[in-house]
C-alpha cells in the first residue's frame, strides 16, 4: 500500500490553487488507481454550459474581495472565501450558492483539503488554524501556537500533519489527531507557500526573499535541527506568490513586477520564463499533470500557460481590478478564479 | 508616567473585579478618553466603573496589547496602565500629522517590531505622499494606503486593497504590523525599514546594492528613485527619499 500513497501525496502537496489552495486528493484520481470518477463529472459540468474558453460568473460575491477558491472533491462543487468573513459552497454547473458559513474563521486565504475530501484546513485572521467539516462548518480541531498572520497551510498526504506559515516569524507544524504543536521553524522573511513532500516528513517553503527551503519534521527538536536542511535562491523580483508542482521538484514563482518563472526547486535554476504580464502576480497554480499553469494579477487577467513550452495558451478578464485567486479542477478542464470585487468565476479550459 | 499631573496616579485596580475607587476610576476614564486608542465613543467620566468602561479596557487590551483573553482590569503596576500613561508625552516624526490614536498605536507597534517609530513614520510619509491616508492609491500599480500595499501583498495578508482603502488609517496599522512582523527585531536602519516595503531581498545588504536596473518593469515603475539617472537604483538612492522624510518629519510643525 505504501507505494499507492505516492501519487496521492504528490497531488495533495502540489496541485494547485488559489492564491493559495490545493485541490483535494480524491479529485485527482484520474492519475491514481483508486477508480474515482471526479473528472468525469467535471467534464460534464463543462459540457453542460460553457464553450471552450468561456467564463461565467457565480451568482454571489464576497464583498470587498475574494481571497481563496478551490474545487471540492468530485462533486461539481467549489468553496471560496473572502474579506466578507464568509465561506461559500458553490454548485459549479449552475453557479448558484448551495451553502454559506459566516464568521471570522471563515475568512481565509488558503485551503487544504483532507484526502477524503470531507475536511478543510484553513487559517483564521487571529493566526489560529481550523480543521473543520465542510458539510457542517463545524470545527474538528484548532491549531494554536502561531502568533501572527498564517497565509499558507498544508496537510500531509497521510493526513497526520498540518503546517502553516505566513507573516509569523516561523513555520509551524501540528499533529492533526491531537492538535499538538510539534515544530516551529524560524524563517527570515514572510512565507508565501508551504507544502509537504510526499514522504510526509519533509516540508518545503517559499519565502518572500525568494528562498526555497526544505525542512525535516522528524529530526530531534533542538536548535540546529530547527534550521532548514537546505535552501536555494529563486526569484529576481520581490516574490508575491508561488505554487509547487505535483512532483515537488518544480515551483512556479510570481513577482510583484509581473515576473513568472518555473524554477527547479532542488537546484534553484530557472526552467521556463512565462512572459506576458508586467503587473503584480497575485495568484498562481500548477495543474495536477504539471503541464499547465494559471496565473492572475493586477492586470485583471487570468492566463493559462503551457509549462512544457513556456507559452501562453489563453487568457480571460476578471471583473475586478485584480485577480486574487486561481484554481484548476482535477481533470484540468475547468478553472476557478476570484477577484478583488468579490466575484468568483468559472472558466472552461476545454 | 509623565503624562498625568501629580496626584493622579491610580492607587488600586480599576475594571472587572477591581477595587474601583471613584478617584481611580476617574483617572482611568480620563486616560482612555485622552488616548482613545480604539475607535470608541468617549466614556462618561463619572467615576463609576460601568460596563462601557470595562469594555473600553478590554478593547485596549485586545487591540493594543494583543491579549488573547483581556481581563478588563487596569492594575497600578500592570501593562495596561503603563500603556495608557506612557504614550502621550512621546514625540515622534510626523506625529503632528496623525491622530493621537494613530500615534499611540504606531508607537506600540514599533515597540513590538523593535523598530524606531520615526523610521516607520518616515517610510509611511514617503509611501503615502505625506497623507497618512488608508485609501491613497497609485492608479498604475493599484498600490494602496500607508505603505502602498500591492494587490499581492494585500491578498497575502488576508485582505484586499479595496478593504484596506475602506478602513481607518488606525485600523490599517494592524496590517502594517502584520506585514513587518517577519522582520521583527532585524530592522535597525531606516534603509532596511524601507527595503522591507520596497525590496526585502536588500535587507542587510550594503547601501551600494543595486535593487533595480534598466531595462526592467521594476526599474520603470520606480524610475523616480534613480537620483543620478544612471540606470541603476541602489539601496542608498531608494532610501534617500525616506531619509529626507525623516529630516522633515522631525522638524517644527511635523514632530509631535
Amino acid at each position: 500500500m505504501t507505494h499507492m500513497r505516492i501519487p496521492l501525496a504528490m497531488l495533495l502537496v502540489a496541485l494547485a490553487v488559489c492564491s493559495r489552495s490545493r485541490p483535494p486528493v480524491p479529485a485527482a484520481s484520474g492519475s491514481s488507481a483508486d477508480g474515482r470518477r471526479a473528472e468525469t463529472r467535471a467534464v460534464s459540468v463543462s459540457a453542460s454550459g460553457l464553450r471552450r474558453l468561456e467564463a461565467r460568473r457565480f451568482s454571489g460575491q464576497h464583498g470587498n474581495g475574494a481571497l481563496s477558491v478551490i474545487f471540492l472533491a468530485g462533486a461539481g462543487q467549489a468553496i471560496s472565501s473572502g474579506v466578507d468573513d464568509t465561506a461559500r459552497i458553490w454548485d459549479v454547473a449552475s453557479g448558484a450558492e448551495s451553502k454559506h458559513f459566516s464568521g471570522p474563521r471563515f475568512h481565509f486565504q488558503d485551503i487544504a483539503l483532507s484526502s477524503d475530501g470531507h475536511f478543510s484546513l484553513t487559517p483564521a485572521p487571529d493566526a489560529t488554524l481550523h480543521y473543520w467539516t465542510i458539510d457542517s462548518g463545524h470545527d474538528v480541531r484548532q491549531f494554536t501556537g502561531a502568533k501572527m498572520g498564517i497565509g499558507t497551510v498544508a496537510l500531509s498526504a497521510d493526513g497526520k500533519l498540518a503546517a502553516g506559515g505566513g507573516q509569523d516569524t516561523a513555520i509551524h507544524v501540528w499533529e492533526v489527531a491531537s492538535g499538538k504543536h510539534l515544530r516551529q521553524f524560524p524563517v527570515n522573511a514572510n512565507v508565501v507557500r508551504v507544502a509537504f513532500e510526499p514522504d510526509n516528513s519533509h516540508l518545503r517553503s517559499v519565502e518572500g526573499d525568494g528562498r526555497v527551503c526544505t525542512w525535516s519534521i522528524d529530526r530531534d527538536r533542538d536548535k540546529d535541527n530547527d534550521k532548514p536542511l537546505g535552501c536555494v535562491a529563486a526569484g529576481s523580483d520581490p516574490v508575491s506568490q508561488a505554487a509547487f508542482a505535483a512532483d515537488g521538484h518544480k515551483v512556479l514563482i510570481g513577482g510583484r513586477y509581473g515576473s513568472l518563472v518555473l524554477w527547479d526547486a532542488d537546484r534553484g535554476t530557472p526552467l521556463r520564463k512565462l512572459q506576458g504580464s508586467e503587473a503584480d502576480i497575485v495568484a498562481v497554480a500548477i495543474a495536477p499533470s504539471g503541464n499547465l499553469a494559471l496565473s492572475g494579477g493586477a492586470d485583471q487577467t487570468v492566463r493559462l500557460w503551457d509549462l512544457k513550452t513556456g507559452t501562453q495558451i489563453a487568457s480571460t478578464k476578471s471583473s475586478g481590478s485584480y485577480v486574487s485567486c486561481v484554481a484548476f479542477s482535477a481533470d484540468e478542464t475547468l478553472a476557478l478564479f476570484g477577484s478583488d470585487d468579490g466575484a468568483i468565476m468559472v472558466w472552461a479550459l476545454q | 508616567m509623565a503624562a498625568m499631573p501629580n496626584g493622579t496616579r491610580i492607587v488600586h485596580s480599576v475594571g472587572r473585579k477591581g477595587t474601583n475607587d471613584r478617584s481611580d476610576v476617574l483617572i482611568i476614564q480620563q486616560l482612555i478618553n485622552d488616548n482613545l486608542p480604539v475607535p470608541l465613543m468617549p466614556l462618561n467620566v463619572n467615576g463609576i466603573c460601568d460596563p462601557s468602561t470595562i469594555f473600553a479596557i478590554e478593547e485596549i487590551q485586545r487591540r493594543n496589547l494583543h491579549m488573547k483573553r483581556p481581563d478588563g482590569r487596569v492594575d497600578p503596576d500592570g501593562a495596561t496602565y503603563r500603556f495608557l500613561t506612557s504614550i502621550p508625552g512621546q514625540k515622534i516624526a510626523w506625529g503632528a500629522k496623525v491622530s493621537t490614536a494613530f500615534k499611540t498605536k504606531l508607537i506600540k507597534i514599533a515597540g513590538n517590531l523593535g523598530v524606531d517609530p520615526d523610521f516607520l513614520m518616515s517610510a509611511m510619509a514617503f509611501e503615502s505622499a505625506e497623507t497618512f491616508s488608508a485609501s491613497v492609491k497609485n492608479t498604475a500599480s493599484g498600490a494602496t494606503g500607508l505603505i502602498q500595499f500591492m494587490p499581492s501583498t494585500a491578498t497575502s495578508l488576508g485582505t484586499s486593497t479595496t478593504a484596506l482603502a475602506a478602513m481607518t488609517a488606525e485600523d490599517q496599522l494592524d496590517y502594517v504590523e502584520k506585514y513587518f512582523n517577519p522582520y521583527k527585531n532585524k530592522l535597525t536602519t531606516i534603509e532596511d525599514v524601507y527595503m522591507t516595503i520596497l525590496w526585502p531581498n536588500a535587507i542587510g545588504k550594503a547601501n551600494s546594492y543595486v535593487l533595480f536596473s534598466k531595462p526592467s518593469v521594476a526599474y520603470t515603475q520606480n524610475s523616480g528613485l534613480d537620483a543620478n539617472n544612471d540606470g541603476d537604483i541602489t539601496k542608498e538612492e531608494a532610501a534617500a527619499m525616506v531619509k529626507a522624510k525623516l529630516v522633515k518629519g522631525r522638524g517644527a510643525g511635523y514632530l509631535g
